[in-house]
This record gives C-alpha cells, sequence and structure tokens, in this order.
C-alpha cells in the first residue's frame, strides 16, 4: 500500500519552503512518478546548473528509499556519467523511513559539493576529478545553453565530427542533450 | 602384504601399455574390480587363522582392552569434538549459549540474544570484547542502548523520549506525520516513537526482505536493534511475518555461526554439526554422512582440503577424456603433448616438430622408410627404456600407481559399509532371540574403527601422490629427504594396512557366526586396538615429520580420535 497521505503532505511541505532551493514536481498525477530537482551548490563547479532528478516511489514508500537518477548530464565521482545512478547511502541500506524527499534531495546537493572519489560510482570520472570537466558538463548540459554555434562546438570538442555533430543538433532539434544521447547511443 | 596387492604392484610395474590397458578396463568394468575385492576379503579371513600366536597373546591382556575400548565409546560424544544439531536440540543449544552469556555479563537474555548474534555467536570474542574495549563500545556496534543504568536498562524502562507523548495525550509520528493517539504508538528502547501502523509498515519491509536479524530503529542514524516487546506488539496482526522474524533467529545460531555447518547430504536430512572449537574435524552426521566440516567434501584427512580438491579433481574431473586419452595418444618425448596416430607409418611427427617411434615412444630423426627408423631399433627389449621413458609417461605411471590402490581401498569401504549395515540389521534382530545387543558392542566398535582406518589408508595414497614427487612440496624437500619421508610413511602405511586386511577377515567371520566366542571377539578387540594405535602413530608421523617441516603453506588437517 502506497501512503498518498504521507506524499502529498511531503509535497506540500516542499512547495512552502522556498529557501532550501529544491523541488518536487508531480508527473501525470501520478505520485509515484515525481521529477525533483537541485540547484548546483555555491562555490562549486555545479554553481549555476539546475539538476534535475527522476523520482520513483515504489509500493513500499517511505519504509524502502525512493529510486532517485540524475537524469541532467553530471560529471561527479559518485554519479554515473552514462545513466545518472546515484552513489549515496542514505538511498541504499541507510535510508530510514523518518528521512523525506525532501532531505534526501538536499543530501544530494551535499553530495555535489563534497564528492567521494574513494567510493566512486564512474571510475573514470573519480580518475579526472580533480580536472575541469565538471564546469564544463555543467555549462553543457545543465546551464541554458547558448546559440547553435556554441553548442556545435561543444559537442566538436567532446571528440566528434563536425558535420555528424551539426546532423544529431538538427534531428534533436537544436536539444543538445539529445543530441549527444543520439551520438553516444549510435557510437 | 596380501597377494591382491601384490599382483597389482607387478602389473605396476610393466611397460606404459599395459597400466593404459588397465585404466581402461577399470572405466569399463566395475564388476572386475568387486571380484578382486571378494577374493581379497576371503583371503584375510584365511590370513587371520595363520596367528594364533597373537591371538593367544591378546586374551592375557583382554580385560583392560575391553574396559579402554567400551569407556571410549561411552564418552563418545564429548571427545569427538562435534555434536550433531536438530531441530529439537537447535533451540536448547541456542538458549544455553543466550543464558551462559546473560549469565556472565549480568544482561537479560534478550540482549545477550543481540550481543550474540552480533558477534555470529562466538562467545569467547563477545566476552574478551567486553572486557577489553568495554560495554558502551561493544553495545554501540551491536544496536544495543548504551546507558549509565547498565545493561538491565535496555528493553524495559522507559527512556526520556524526544518523541515523548505530549501533555494532550498524542504523539506527531515522524513517518507518517500523522498525530497519532499515544495509545496507537510504541516506543523502542532507544526512546524514538512513531506509531504502531508505521512501525508495521517498516518492520513488514525489514523482515520481508530478510533482515530479520538486525532491524534498526526508524529514527535516522540512531542505528538502535527494535526490541522483541515492540516487535511482538507491532506485529501481533500479521503471525506469518512474526514466526518468520523468530525463525530467523533461531536459524541465525546454525547459518551465522562460525562453528556450525550444515550437513552436505542431498537431499538434506536438516542436521547441522556444530563443533567444539577446532573446525578441522571430519564429523558424522546422525543421517550417517561423515565428512569434512572444513570444505564440505568428503572426509579426505590425511590430505589437506586443497590436495583433496586437486585429487577430486584429477580423479572425476575429467575421467573420460584422460581414458581416451590414455588408451589412443602417446606424450611426445620432447613437449610431453598427448599426440594421436592418424595413419602412415610408425615415425610420427608431433605438431611441436618431434619425430618420435610409435612402438616405443622415444624420440628419432626424420629418416626411416615403412619398415624401418634409421639409426633405431625398438623390437628388442632393452632395460633401459624404462629410464628413458618421457615425464609425462613417468607422472602418468606414478598416478596410475596411487590411483589404483586408493580405488581398491575406495571400493573396500563401500563393500565394508554394506556388510555393517547387514551386520546391524542381523544384530537387532538377534535381541529378540534373547541375547542383547550390547554384546555385540565390541564387534560394532570394530566395525567403526575398521571404517575410519579404511578411510585413512584410502585417502593416504591421495596424500602420498601430492607429497611425495609432483610440484605441490617440490621447494620444501630435496630428492634424499624425500625419499627417506617416502618410506618412513609407506612402512607406517603398510603396518596399517596389515591390521586393517587382518581385522577385516576377523569381523567377517565374526559377523558370520554373529558367535560369542571369547577367543574370535579378543583378537577382534585386540586388532582395533591395534589399529587405532597405529593411526595414532600414523598421524604423528604424517604432522611431526612431514607436515610440520612444510614452510610453503600451513598444513592443517583433522586427526582421527582413538
Amino acid at each position: 500500500m502506497v501512503d498518498f497521505g504521507r506524499i502529498q503532505k511531503e509535497l506540500r511541505e516542499i512547495g512552502n519552503d522556498k529557501a532550501s532551493g529544491v523541488t518536487v514536481e508531480v508527473v501525470n498525477d501520478n505520485l509515484q512518478r515525481l521529477i525533483g530537482s537541485v540547484p548546483g551548490p555555491k562555490d562549486t563547479p555545479y554553481d549555476g546548473g539546475l539538476f534535475k532528478v527522476d523520482i520513483q516511489l515504489d509500493e513500499q514508500y517511505p519504509f524502502a528509499p525512493p529510486k532517485m537518477r540524475f537524469t541532467t548530464r553530471v560529471w561527479h565521482p559518485n554519479v554515473s556519467s552514462a545513466s545518472g545512478a546515484i552513489c549515496l547511502d542514505i538511498l541504499k541500506d541507510q535510508w530510514s523511513p523518518a528521512l523525506t524527499l525532501k532531505t534526501a534531495l538536499l543530501s544530494l546537493q551535499a553530495l555535489l559539493s563534497s564528492p567521494q572519489p574513494d567510493d566512486p560510482q564512474d571510475a573514470v570520472v573519480a580518475k579526472q576529478y580533480l580536472s575541469d570537466f565538471e564546469t564544463y558538463w555543467t555549462e553543457a548540459f545543465a546551464r541554458d545553453s547558448g546559440d547553435h554555434e556554441a553548442r556545435l562546438k561543444r559537442i566538436c570538442e567532446m571528440g566528434f565530427a563536425r558535420d555528424e555533430a551539426d546532423k544529431a543538433l538538427a534531428a534533436a532539434g537544436g536539444d543538445e542533450n539529445a543530441a549527444l544521447e543520439a551520438l553516444l547511443g549510435g557510437g | 602384504m596380501s597377494p591382491g596387492s601384490v599382483r597389482m604392484r607387478d602389473a605396476d610395474e610393466d611397460s606404459l601399455a599395459v597400466s593404459e590397458e588397465e585404466e581402461e578396463a577399470m572405466s569399463g568394468s566395475q564388476e572386475e574390480a568387486e571380484d578382486e575385492d571378494g577374493s581379497g576379503g576371503s583371503y584375510a579371513a584365511t590370513g587371520s587363522d595363520s596367528d594364533p600366536a597373537t591371538n593367544s597373546e591378546d586374551a592375557t591382556s583382554e580385560e583392560a582392552d575391553l574396559g579402554v575400548l567400551e569407556g571410549g565409546e561411552a564418552g563418545g560424544s564429548r571427545a569427538l569434538g562435534y555434536r550433531v544439531i536438530d531441530s529439537e536440540s537447535l533451540k536448547r543449544l541456542q538458549r544455553d549459549a543466550i543464558n551462559d552469556v546473560a549469565a556472565i555479563w549480568g544482561c537479560t537474555p534478550a540482549i545477550a540474544k543481540t550481543l550474540l548474534m552480533c558477534y555470529m555467536w562466538d562467545k569467547e570474542r563477545l566476552l574478551n570484547d567486553l572486557g577489553d574495549k568495554g560495554q558502551d563500545a561493544v553495545f554501540r556496534a551491536a544496536g544495543l542502548v548504551v546507558s549509565d543504568g547498565g545493561a538491565e536498562a535496555g528493553s524495559s524502562q522507559p527512556a526520556p523520549a524526544e518523541a515523548a507523548p505530549s501533555s494532550s495525550g498524542t504523539i506527531t509520528c515522524g513517518v507518517c506525520m500523522c498525530e497519532t493517539p499515544a495509545a496507537q504508538c510504541s516506543t523502542n528502547s532507544c526512546g524514538h516513537a512513531f506509531c504502531d501502523d508505521c512501525w508495521q509498515g517498516h518492520l513488514s519491509v525489514q523482515i520481508g526482505e530478510g533482515k530479520a536479524r538486525h532491524v534498526v530503529c526508524m529514527s535516522f542514524k540512531c542505528g538502535v536493534v527494535c526490541d522483541e516487546t515492540l516487535v511482538s506488539k507491532v506485529m501481533k496482526g500479521d503471525p506469518t511475518l512474526l514466526e518468520k522474524y523468530s525463525q530467523s533467529h533461531l536459524q541465525s545460531y546454525l547459518e551465522d555461526n562460525a562453528r556450525v555447518a550444515f550437513c552436505p547430504s542431498v537431499p538434506w536430512c536438516g542436521h547441522a554439526i556444530e563443533v567444539d572449537g577446532d573446525p578441522y574435524v571430519e564429523p558424522e552426521c546422525a543421517c550417517g554422512l561423515a565428512f569434512c566440516f572444513k570444505c564440505a567434501g568428503a572426509p579426505h584427512s590425511p590430505c589437506t582440503c586443497k590436495m583433496w580438491d586437486m585429487w577430486e579433481e584429477k580423479v572425476n574431473g575429467d575421467s573420460e577424456t584422460r581414458n581416451w586419452l590414455a588408451a589412443n595418444t602417446k606424450p611426445c618425448p620432447k613437449c610431453t603433448k598427448p599426440v594421436e596416430k592418424n595413419g602412415g607409418c610408425n615415425l610420427v611427427v608431433c605438431k611441436c616438430g618431434q619425430p618420435f617411434c610409435w612402438l616405443c615412444g622415444q624420440g628419432t630423426g626424420m629418416q626411416h622408410t615403412w619398415t624401418s627408423i634409421a639409426n633405431h631399433s625398438c623390437g628388442r627389449f632393452k632395460d633401459e627404456l624404462d629410464a628413458r621413458m618421457s615425464e609425462a609417461a613417468r607422472n602418468h605411471k606414478r598416478y596410475m600407481f596411487y590411483f589404483e590402490r586408493f580405488k581398491n581401498h575406495a571400493d573396500s569401504i563401500r563393500k565394508e559399509k554394506a556388510n555393517r549395515a547387514k551386520l546391524l540389521a542381523r544384530i537387532a534382530a538377534s535381541e529378540h532371540d534373547g541375547v542383547e545387543a550390547r554384546d555385540y558392542g565390541w564387534l560394532v566398535g570394530a566395525l567403526d574403527q575398521l571404517r575410519t582406518a579404511r578411510r585413512v589408508l584410502c585417502n593416504s595414497y591421495a596424500f602420498a601422490y601430492f607429497f611425495f614427487g609432483g610440484a605441490m612440496f617440490a621447494d620444501d624437500f630435496t630428492e634424499e629427504q624425500n625419499e627417506v619421508n617416502r618410506n618412513l610413511f609407506e612402512d607406517n602405511q603398510e603396518m596399517l594396512a596389515q591390521e586393517v586386511e587382518r581385522l577385516s577377515g576377523l569381523a567377517d567371520r565374526a559377523g558370520e557366526t554373529l558367535s560369542l566366542d571369547s577367543e574370535l571377539r579378543y583378537a577382534v578387540i585386540n586388532s582395533s586396538t591395534n589399529i587405532a594405535t597405529r593411526i595414532t602413530n600414523f598421524f604423528r608421523l604424517i604432522e611431526e615429520d612431514l607436515y610440520a617441516r612444510v614452510t610453503s603453506l600451513s598444513a592443517q588437517i583433522a586427526v582421527p580420535r582413538a
């Protein structure tokens, strides 16, 4: 039995609290499929980005943890650069029913500001952790992107041929994320 | 030395071709091996007759021997170093362990149980840690409330709760976020209170996911285990899950306990074995299956678990393939790879480029005709042919030597097991005729001893295969040392084998007639005492003179208790 009462209370509370910056929206009136968003923490490479989180609540919520996954691409040692899967203890065995969606999202924000490269979800990212990739990815994916040329340039910088990138961008209607998805998926 | 084994030794010293044939025959016909056993048995019976001197000698010390043997049997279960657990004794053993700790540390049984589950039922380590690290650290790690008032404060006293009932008599449950009357809320030993519905939801999920042994409080980062009073109060509406919860706690004694192993019988007999301490034991389950406690394989002492693993793989792993290879190929004298002749003359060329003579396996030159190979003749018998046999063939021969002896004893074990079952049935039947079963205690004891000795003998050939020669201990012994060790070992092995065959014969004879003739009885008792001594000596040699000198690995084995 899903405890819709609790989910509705949580949504109301998050709606009333503008200070924290995190938000949760309902998709298609389905209280078990939500979209959260976390602003990138200040003074980090993620600053200025808005990171979307796909949230699935199963039947056992809040006694089982919510399933959370970044849908915005994040360059972070504890987040898979391919799937957005998050490695965070409170989303797994350290979950407590007394935690809420808001506290979980705030924990994600905390994770962005203090990565744990020793316990990586993405080994490649963990290796390059000290380089400036975070900024780059935040620029590319989390911020409202600039004109077509800038998007094209960014995709080419990732190692794709210019005409290929152009085609993919056109096919995706100018959506840089989708174009890159297509390129990565096709490659 | 029985004629049977003399004949086998002869066979083994024949050329490679013969041993190959033998291997083929062995895989082909089980009956042949059975026949050999039969003749071996009858021989042993006659052999014992030729030993009247020993028999009468035995008679003088019979009373003492008898006393020792029976005394040993009576105290058996304690001296064995293990006990069989069934569903009945499980509850008792677990309760005893819990009460022990509760009595020593002065805590409630519930707390003792949580501590023991956290410490994998290792009482000594738990008590040591309680002493060394202090109660607070151990309790915290186990998910118990750390309080100043001592262990008793655990489950019963209501701690000063952060979510204590407000004056209006309601609690805001931190999970469903509802105002709930205090009567419908419960508090865990840590003092955190939530409504019963939420507790039930939490416990259902945790128990359902198989975490019944460590369900912690719902409060974030609290970590205190939900006490059993709370669980039984909240879960009373769901007897199925409550039963699962208590079963899981009961099973914890078996599953989490390093001193307990399940009997590996298939289908499972429902028993488990608990050892007293040393895991190097080869217990016999109540279902009759004996196994190595450490690796759950067949009893294999004096082989180590690793040796046994390798031996089993060698014997069973690819026997079909190996039989075919042995029968149809010859090892290349240069690269030792098996070579199959696919036609043509007797000069065969290996893939590595080495030509050799198919008839004798010796390396040759390429010059040849259909009828002869240049500068090579092997039609004439040569003494040194054996010496020139390639390394591969030598190893194979060595393996076959040990394997045949191993298999002979393994077959004897099977045969004697069947005889034993028949005999026990007949003894049970004879009870009705007025002779009490305990009158045959000496015979049953002798059969037990015989079985142990057979197993030791059988496995000692696998041990010898790995220990003397072969790569496993190549760095530990020089060739001369190896030779000395092997001779010592074989002397002991032979002495044990002789006595085993003698007892086998005596036991057969005693079993056939079921007579209570005292001379035969003393002979049997004496022989089994002899065997016990020889096994002890054999193992002393293996442990103190052989394994003790091995530096490349720490070899620990089970030693049969006399």
